[in-house]
């Protein structure tokens, strides 16, 4: 984090917002004198984690809060490279320390606002606080990012005036032919018309399995509206904004609707999809829950493929499968989720893929799948449960 | 993955009642218009006669007040089946509902279901003739991945579950994951892929022990509500499974026998699990390879 701010103490979160709402007005101030900003320098980022807390860190007994932060935040096997994490006065609110090599970093963690999903605000070096969050998501199995699929990212730059867009799309995992290369990435930012494109991209029939959203830039002004306040946000899938603007209040009120409605999709996955059996009266059982089918529209899953490359535990799915064709055609994978180490089961045809969520597993696991289908196989699938509810 | 009756019919049944996306229209049918839905696996129950009766699955349906007693059989008619048809016929409404708990708005009428194989149906044809028992009788017809349910003779007791049957119904493939192997088969070969799956989510997270009926219970769906017969057999098998992984020189670095009474392992960290990873999974799935008889897959995971 800048020098400035960390000289600054911070002890609860409305003064960490103050100190946030006059360093976005300095860096905004700065970009529009200055046309320019060292690589995202002194932006606010501000990340939203999905976090597995268990309860026993939220009582007086067992391992206290402090400790359970500390532990997740602390990547693993890396020598020289440390992390403090200090109670603040506002209880559940954390200042986190990162030392790493030459590098540091101050990240103020929210855990109060919502049990399960955590924010993190900083000012520090983007570079450091990305490495960091990656190592996180990558090693600890109560940690995760959130996975905001394409229309979710729509819906959020529905919120604002477009300010352009960032496309990924990579087919080249599945691939078996090095001769043929299949992406599709870009970044275009400008004005209201950036969203024209993106259209135009989307419908045009030589690109719209490609056109896959990463990251949105909107202005989205205060409300009641105020052309004076302000705040311009960038959001990555992964759950990370950088903003800048007048209104930092504007950034929070989005950050807000982006946990939510999140929230809202992976309780509503995990309460009404997961399967389990329930016994009802007379000592009988029934099971609960339904088969989540991911249907692929106009191009067919390449099986095999499939199976070798997305269920081989490497990233982004991150999940290993243990699998059996069970016909020339068609697989039927045990999978365990590397992020979380959730089980769930998988059938792969090759008009459609069913996954079974056992309860207990993380809805998140859900969202993450669907959203890297759509970056790494194609935006032409759509998912819809045994009673035909379309998710997402 | 067998395909087995004891594995594929429940599962087709499950799909059925859940409306699954594989098996439309039937199954919205199903669903929506019969309402069927799964009232009890392998049911065992004393009927008023005195008798103990068995059947494979049992479905009800409030909306049409009928319940179907659905037994399976792959074999020919044997004296054991004999007896159980036996039982079958002796069951009434009153044993499905003061005694299996069925609601009683399902048992305004009941059918006894007889599911076969084409090769077996001329037997139990004869010997429902004999007995003046008119059970409708299906064939079930499973050419992988998809399958056939035929309605060969007797009527259904309601006219809407008679007309589905009806017509030959034919399923494209049957979904597998809601019971991910059937209790009646409990064997390494069939317990072996949720073990290994059970086993390395429980590296993933960390955890350090491994005991045999916490290690069960995590693997195994309902499983306080299964019969303690079947948890012993469950647990023998997993037993054999974890003491074979822990038995050999790769699986040794990562799982450990550490006592015999109660069955313990260690397990280790799973940093070194992660670092390994492609060799262990090619490690664990020749494992399932060998296990699960399937010769052919070893070749896709070379040592």
């Amino acid at each position: 984090m800048a020098s400035s701010a960390a000289a600054r103490d911070i002890s609860t979160r409305q003064q960490l917002f103050d100190l946030l709402q006059s360093q976005m007005q300095v860096t905004y101030e700065g970009l529009k004198e200055e046309k320019r900003l060292d690589f995202e320098s002194s932006l606010i980022k501000t990340y939203l984690f999905e976090v597995d807390c268990p309860d026993e860190a939220r009582s007086d007994e067992g391992v206290p809060l402090r400790q359970f932060v500390q532990r997740l935040f602390s990547p693993l096997e890396r020598k020289g490279t440390l992390v403090f994490a200090a109670q603040k006065e506002e209880e559940g609110f954390f200042e986190l320390n990162l030392k790493h090599r030459s590098q540091a970093a101050i990240l103020y963690l929210d855990t109060v606002t919502d049990s399960r999903f955590w924010l993190g605000f900083s000012i520090s070096n983007a570079t450091t606080l990305d490495w960091w969050i990656e190592n996180l998501s990558r090693a600890q199995v109560a940690f995760d990012t959130v996975w905001l699929w394409p229309t979710f990212l729509e819906t959020v730059q529905g919120r604002g005036v477009p300010r352009g867009f960032g496309l990924d799309y990579d087919y080249r995992k599945l691939e078996n032919d090095p001769e043929t290369t299949t992406y599709l990435k870009m970044q275009l930012w400008g004005g209201r018309e950036t969203d024209h494109l993106y259209q135009l991209l989307k419908n045009d029939e030589r690109f719209r399995d490609k056109v896959v959203l990463s990251k949105i830039r909107l202005k989205e002004f205060s409300q009641p509206y105020d052309e004076q306040l302000f705040a311009l946000q960038d959001l990555k899938y992964q759950g990370k904004f950088t903003t800048r603007g007048t209104d930092f209040s504007t950034h929070l009120a989005t950050v807000s609707f982006v946990r939510e409605s999140y929230a809202r999709q992976i309780t509503n996955i995990e309460n009404n999809y997961s399967l389990h059996w329930e016994e009802v009266e007379g000592g009988n059982v029934r099971l609960e829950g339904s088969a989540i089918h991911f249907i692929p529209h106009g191009f067919e899953i390449p099986v095999q493929s499939f199976c070798e490359h997305v269920l081989n535990g490497t990233n982004p799915f991150r999940l290993i499968g243990f699998t059996h064709m069970i016909s020339s055609f068609s697989a039927y994978s045990q999978v365990v989720d590397l992020h979380t180490g959730g089980k769930l089961s998988l059938e792969v045809h090759p008009d459609l893929i069913t996954l079974y969520l056992p309860e207990g597993v993380c809805g998140n696991s859900v969202a993450r799948f669907y959203t890297n289908l759509q970056h790494f196989l194609s935006t032409q699938i759509s998912v819809e449960t045994d009673n035909g509810d379309q998710l997402f | 993955m067998t395909n087995s009756f004891s594995h594929l019919l429940p599962n087709l049944f499950i799909g059925l009642c859940k409306g699954n996306r594989a098996l439309r229209p039937h199954s919205t049918e199903f669903r929506d218009a019969l309402r069927y839905g799964i009232f009890r696996l392998e049911a065992s129950f004393r009927l008023t006669a005195g008798a103990r009766s068995n059947p494979d699955l049992v479905m009800t349906s409030n909306s049409l007040g009928n319940t179907l007693v659905l037994e399976w059989s792959e074999s020919g008619l044997t004296d054991h089946k004999k007896g159980q048809l036996e039982r079958y016929a002796a069951i009434r409404a009153s044993d499905l509902s003061s005694v299996l708990a069925v609601p009683v708005a399902a048992t305004h009428s009941h059918d006894i279901v007889l599911i076969l194989k084409q090769s077996a149906v001329q037997q139990f044809k004869d010997y429902l003739e004999e007995k003046g028992w008119a059970f409708p009788i299906l064939v079930f017809d499973s050419h992988n991945p998809g399958c056939t349910l035929q309605k060969l003779q007797h009527d259904f007791s309601t006219a809407a579950t008679n007309t589905f049957f009806d017509e030959k119904l034919a399923f494209e493939r049957i979904p597998m994951g809601y019971l991910p192997f059937s209790l009646e088969e409990i064997a390494n070969s069939t317990l072996v892929t949720p073990v290994v799956s059970q086993l390395t989510s429980m590296i993933v997270r960390d955890e350090s022990t491994v005991r045999l009926r916490q290690f069960c219970s995590g693997y195994v769906p309902a499983w306080d509500l299964i019969a303690p017969t079947k948890q012993q057999e469950i647990a023998r098998n997993t037993k054999e499974l974890l003491n074979d992984l822990s038995r050999h020189e790769t699986g040794r670095s990562f799982i450990r026998r550490e006592q015999n009474d109660p069955p313990t392992w260690l397990l280790h960290q799973n940093a070194e699990f992660r670092k390994k990873l492609k060799s262990y999974r090619g490690f664990l799935n020749r494992f399932i390879a060998r296990k699960r008889g399937e010769e052919d897959q070893l070749q896709l995971f070379p040592d």
